[in-house]
């Protein structure tokens, strides 16, 4: 399915009555009348599909704040969650996020949840929200880069690490492609000067 | 304290396991300075990592010199002389041996209590001396140890909760580190992290003796196998160590990189994978000794 904000030419965070204005004009473009034993029937009739399913989808998260296919499905609640963590209020941020539990349904809310842990240092508890948030919304870049972040220092990986590439953290010989290709160029010129003399 | 925090020294190039060595024993050297002799026997490998990030940060280098020590006395090897970092690391750490004393004064068997309360005398006037030069580091320690107690006593079983206290105070003693104020965020979100990996490692190290001795662990609490305790564990120290490098990348380091580079990328790995092992085990897998 298509972002819901992209199929009604809508930015995210768009309020009810612009969800509402956008669906109104395009239901009446795709509208079966206007295609009424047109060979495109079909094609419009596809479109007002998911515009419905669009709209369906917006109205559910204005409703519930909720919405598990709204990529972007993030009303004003949430937004004022984000700037709690972004100011370091995560304790007041996770109180708020507990009073309406949504974590089986919002891909923000665990994402959200996630956020706040991890703004805390709490990796164990955070890392199980990133998942649960980018398996709601497996679209989301946002949630999946966090998610794989998080997923692959677990698994022991460092960012920059100068000595990556080395068995669990012991530098070995990590040039043995260049080894080995030394190795070959001083036969060669040991064969070459052979044959001079 | 720890001892989790440390290069790994076969990977060190000589000058950097000299420079290692000269600022290690420049921390006995400077305990013995500002705190008496008896306050050498203190002497630990992670507060060397705080002389190294304080000196590297402010851009001063080891003041290697020939000395003799007291422990090698017929020979003169490469010791560093004071410095700013130096000395933030010795008081640091007279005030975390006084606290983890006090500590052990409450929960530790009668043999360890008397030998913690003859220290804790011997070591009162240093104690004194150490707060008045660092009194927010004293306010921040003697905090942290009462959180952590608390949570102990409240039995709490989330690890990630039960390292809050030591994160708490890494972050601060990190912070201290900071040469110029911008630095501080960066360094409190690193010690913050390092705290939590180095309380996992403790934890995992400590289960089976607190487990026959019936004393407190987070990993017991949570009431999972020593097999399970190990993954968990494993998993937590590896995340944590991360988000310590994503913040150690970002320090603008003058010295000391190559140093701490190996104990953040080589030292603190090997650390985690050898998580559990108890001293003993340490001491017969490692080829040799730390120094």
């Amino acid at each position: 399915m298509r972002d819901p904000y992209e199929v009604l030419h809508l930015q995210p965070g768009a309020t009810e009555e612009e969800i509402k204005a956008a669906y109104k004009a395009l239901a009446q473009k795709y509208s079966a009348e206007n295609y009424a034993a047109s060979p495109l029937a079909e094609e419009a009739d596809r479109q007002m599909a998911e515009i419905n399913e669009a709209f369906d989808t917006l109205m559910g998260t204005l409703r519930t704040g909720a919405g598990a296919g709204a990529s972007g499905g993030r009303d004003s609640r949430y937004a004022k969650i984000r700037r709690l963590i972004n100011e370091g209020k995560a304790d007041e941020a996770l109180r708020k996020l507990q009073e309406q539990d949504e974590s089986a349904v919002s891909g923000e809310w665990n994402f959200l949840c996630a956020s706040a842990y991890y703004y805390k240092g709490w990796l164990g508890q955070a890392l199980p929200y990133f998942e649960k948030a980018s398996s709601l919304c497996p679209d989301n870049r946002e949630y999946a880069a966090a998610c794989s972040r998080l997923k692959n220092s677990a698994s022991g990986n460092m960012a920059g690490n100068p000595y990556a590439g080395t068995p669990q953290g012991v530098a070995g010989c990590s040039c043995c492609d260049m080894c080995t290709a030394l190795m070959c160029v001083d036969l060669c010129c040991g064969f070459g000067r052979g044959g001079c003399c | 304290m720890f001892g989790y925090l440390t290069p790994l020294n076969d990977e060190l190039r000589i000058r950097e396991y000299r420079a290692y060595r000269g600022v290690y024993c420049g921390l006995c050297k400077e305990l013995g300075r500002r705190y008496g002799q008896a306050s050498r026997l203190l002497l630990n490998y992670d507060l060397v990592l705080i002389a190294l990030a304080a000196d590297g940060l402010a851009g001063v280098p080891p003041q290697l010199s020939p000395e003799r020590c007291i422990a090698g006395p017929f020979a003169r090897h490469p010791i560093s002389g004071p410095t700013p970092g130096l000395a933030l690391a010795a008081d640091a750490l007279l005030l975390l041996s006084w606290y983890k004393l006090r500590d052990d004064l409450e929960d530790e068997g009668a043999l360890r209590r008397v030998v913690s309360g003859t220290a804790c005398l011997a070591l009162k006037s240093g104690y004194g001396e150490a707060t008045r030069r660092r009194p927010e580091l004293d306010a921040l320690f003697s905090r942290c140890m009462a959180r952590q107690a608390e949570l102990e006593a409240a039995g709490c079983a989330l690890p990630d909760e039960a390292a809050a206290p030591s994160a708490e105070l890494l972050s601060g003693l990190f912070a201290a580190c900071a040469a110029k104020d911008e630095q501080r965020p960066i360094l409190e979100r690193y010690g913050l992290f390092l705290g939590r990996v180095i309380y996992f490692l403790d934890a995992a190290e400590d289960f089976e003796r607190d487990a026959a001795q019936d004393r407190y662990n987070v990993f017991l609490r949570a009431g999972v196998c020593r097999e399970e305790m190990l993954c968990q564990a494993r998993a937590l120290c590896n995340m944590c160590a991360g988000e310590a490098t994503l913040c150690y990348n970002l320090l603008p380091l003058q010295e000391n990189r190559a140093l701490l580079d190996n104990v953040m990328y080589l030292g603190l790995p090997q650390s985690i994978l050898r998580i559990g092992e108890s001293q003993k085990d340490k001491r017969r897998n490692r080829h040799e000794r730390p120094i």
